[in-house]
């Protein structure tokens, strides 16, 4: 029977391929089909070059890299230089998040189809109008994260003990101005998702259809505790410094990015193929914005608390483990940041001339955790003597929490192909079953 | 007048440089009424096997560096199916960030990896990677280059606009323009295509348009951005600071210098310098006054990870001793653009 492949998966992160045989019980998987390599890029450059390097990966890494240092040379940033770091981490969530809820629109209605502006706006016009305001937002996000970091994508400023420049007065009202901005269009947009979108027959299908059942939550807590948030084995907290004694980077020879698996919740005859029979997802979890709500955290913002009382009323409480769940957290987390960027940025201890905190010691071996948009994220460097990187660990949960794809992908195609669907329904409910995690 | 079919790929490299075009898209809404995207994997799921089907494409704009033997098919696939590919962002243009991989490579020698898997097997084996990270131009023949990393909007504008606008061109914007090298410019706002293999990026150095103030041309010692911060107004070479914007290609404006940290290169060489390490190492050594043998030893004792640094963005295309060897009927693109 001929196999199904996408090769590339559509709103992927990396280069990935999923392959389905179509048989009484389907054969599938979900492969990163080119290397990254981050310890040859790290390992030999200078410690502080860290957060530029790993910023390549997120605007996260960069913070978390510059956590990093900061524990490496034993500092603490000033507090207006925290505010300027948490002002980027909210600005990219709320960047993250409406891209890809974004995406979730154009899977109704593609402005990248060929189809002629004009055309589309008299189709749907509710839906252009929705896409072409989604993206504006989402320039003005960037706009607020290239004066907090440098730069939007790859952003420069979080240096060991802060950052590398202060705020001038007028970036501090721009900022503001973008802050009202996002906080007004998060409303407009969250009340457009629950009219059209939430309800959309095509979507929910597709959405519910891929739900993998009760899975642990792994997230940071406040106190910057890892927390393994249950499927009825309890729950479990340890330190950062911890992670690779409970989270191992398991690798694969049919994929290039390793698997990470919960030790204490997967026995040792883990598989992250599905079709093995006897071998449920006990090593699996969920991380980012379904982890956060799984684990109980409470939204910033009256409208982003309403927008999960909306997802409650639909779904029923916590937890929950489908997609549809997953994309709906997406929307509340985006409104909770935008209300943060709002808050934030109106701080009058964003400004001041003291941003940093000089080192003055050197260590040999630094950590830092930080919960960014995707999930959890840890690094553990090693230097020598004269501050050199010579061992990285890094542990980005959301990237590295493949299993969980190949669940998913297992999911739908057990489901499209049980009703028979076309290749083509199959293929889309594959992309929009993985897009929210 | 008929619009350009445009094809746009990332081999291995992050989103970004896609990124920035999907921006450019609702920033200039609507690009769509110059262009049909008749090939792009990220937005549209567009597969591999559909590239092999595809007609023609006017302009593709190519991302990532080429370091698996999928991404070295896709590229010459591509290649074949293009009348213009354009090199998107650093990984593409000179290696990028993934390049440093070279560096832990011994030159004709393979990583050995664990026990392929047959082409029956489930799951279907990977593509296996090359020896080596290269750059699109040491792949197949490139036009044009958008540097950066990620590349600028105003610039990634001023190329959408030179390679897609054709006659229709409207919106042609002074501020996307004002960076360009001046014949450059007049291409972009006359209509006609610029010469090939340009860069959309300035000529000069970044030193041209830092904002900081230069005064004296030498430092005495290198400071370490860990152990001090630098004056935010001075030049941060001359504070001893290791900037790398002397001999780095001017365009992004002095972004990074603008934000208290050195240039890295992102942008590839100035067009006047050849080998941009060397270059720089010579710039820095002549600020040095002493002939102590001592002292000598000293200085360049403080120096860590020269080719890390150098080359951080152009290992794989700018360092005359490091390039890999090229692909057949690819000799002597190495060090270009």
């Amino acid at each position: 029977m001929q196999a199904i492949t996408l090769d590339p998966v559509r709103w992927q992160e990396e280069p990935a391929r999923i392959t389905v045989l179509p048989q009484e019980k389907p054969k599938t998987c979900f492969q990163v089909t080119a290397p990254r390599n981050i310890e040859e890029m790290c390992v030999g450059r200078p410690a502080e070059e860290l957060p530029r390097i790993l910023s390549i990966l997120s605007p996260s890494h960069h913070l978390a890299a510059a956590r990093a240092l900061d524990s490496l040379y034993g500092v603490e940033p000033p507090v207006p230089a925290q505010n300027m770091r948490r002002g980027l981490l909210v600005a990219s969530t709320f960047a993250h998040h409406l891209k890809k809820l974004s995406f979730l629109l154009s899977s109704l209605e593609s402005p990248f189809e060929g189809h002629h502006a004009a055309r589309r706006r008299e189709r749907a016009p509710a839906a252009h109008r929705m896409l072409d305001e989604a993206m504006r937002h989402a320039s003005l996000s960037r706009e607020a994260a290239s004066i907090l970091g440098g730069r939007a994508d790859h952003p420069l400023s979080a240096v060991a003990g802060g950052v590398s420049r202060f705020l001038k007065k007028d970036h501090y009202v721009r900022l503001e101005e973008i802050a009202e901005a996002c906080n007004a269009f998060a409303v407009r947009l969250a009340d457009y998702f629950q009219e059209n979108i939430w309800e959309h027959a095509g979507i929910r299908n597709n959405l519910l259809a891929s739900g993998v059942g009760p899975l642990p939550a792994l997230t940071l807590e406040e106190d910057g505790k890892v927390l393994v948030y249950g499927n009825g084995k309890g729950i479990h907290r340890f330190s950062p410094e911890e992670t690779f004694e409970k989270i191992e980077l398991r690798r694969e020879r049919w994929s290039y990015t390793p698997f990470a698996r919960l030790k204490e919740h997967g026995g040792e005859d883990f598989s992250p193929l599905p079709e093995i029979e006897g071998l449920a997802p006990g090593a699996c979890f969920f991380v980012g914005p379904l982890a956060r709500f799984n684990a109980g955290s409470v939204p910033c913002g009256s409208s982003a608390r309403e927008e999960l009382q909306r997802l409650a009323d639909d779904l029923g409480p916590f937890p929950h483990h489908s997609p549809l769940a997953a994309c709906r957290c997406l929307m509340v987390e985006l409104t909770g940041a935008a209300q943060e960027m709002k808050d934030l940025y109106a701080e009058p201890n964003f400004l001041g001339p003291f941003t940093r905190t000089v080192p003055t010691e050197r260590g040999r071996e630094g950590h830092g955790a930080l919960e960014s948009p995707e999930g959890c994220i840890f690094h553990r460097l090693e230097t020598d003597e004269r501050g050199v990187v010579r061992g990285i660990q890094v542990l980005d949960a959301a990237m590295a929490n493949h299993a969980l794809r190949c669940f998913l992908v297992q999911k739908t195609a057990e489901s499209f192909l049980g009703r028979r669907s076309g290749t083509n329904t199959l293929k889309k409910a594959l992309e929009t079953s993985l897009l929210p995690f | 007048m008929a619009k350009k079919r445009i094809a746009v790929f990332t081999a291995t490299g992050c989103r970004v440089c896609e990124s920035v075009l999907l921006d450019l898209h609702y920033t200039v809404n609507p690009l769509t009424r110059w262009a049909d995207i008749v090939f792009w994997p990220y937005v549209s799921g567009n597969s591999r096997d559909e590239l092999e089907k595809l007609d023609g494409v006017d302009v593709c704009f190519f991302a990532g560096a080429v370091r698996t033997e999928a991404d070295r098919r896709a590229a010459s696939k591509l290649r074949e199916k293009s009348e213009i590919v354009t090199a998107l962002g650093a990984c593409a243009a000179f290696g990028g960030m993934p390049g440093l991989a070279n560096l832990g490579m011994v030159e004709g020698e393979e990583k050995e990896e664990s026990s392929p898997l047959s082409s029956d097997s489930f799951p279907p084996p990977l593509p296996g990677r090359e020896p080596c990270v290269r750059a699109l131009p040491q792949v197949v023949e490139t036009d044009y280059f958008i540097a950066g990393c990620p590349p600028t909007p105003p610039l990634t504008w001023a190329a959408v606009q030179s390679l897609l606008g054709g006659e229709d061109r409207q919106n042609i914007l002074a501020f996307a323009t004002s960076r360009l090298p001046g014949n450059v410019a007049e291409a972009v706002a006359s209509g006609a295509l610029p010469p090939r293999g340009t860069v959309f990026a300035g000529e000069k150095a970044v030193c041209a348009s830092c904002s900081r103030i230069k005064e004296k041309k030498r430092f005495k010692e290198l400071r370490k951005s860990r152990d001090r911060d630098a004056d935010p107004s001075r030049c941060l070479l001359e504070q001893g600071v290791f900037c790398q914007g002397i001999v780095t290609r001017e365009g992004c404006g002095g972004l990074c210098t603008a934000a208290g940290v050195p240039c890295r290169g992102c942008f590839g060489k100035a067009e006047a310098v050849y080998d941009p390490g060397a270059r720089m190492v010579s710039a820095v050594a002549s600020t040095f006054e002493t002939l102590d043998p001592l002292e000598v030893e000293k200085i360049v004792g403080d120096f860590d990870d020269l080719a890390g640094t150098l080359y951080r963005y152009t290992l794989p295309s700018q360092c005359v001793l490091r390039c890999p060897p090229p692909l057949e009927g690819r000799e002597g693109a190495t060090c270009k653009p």
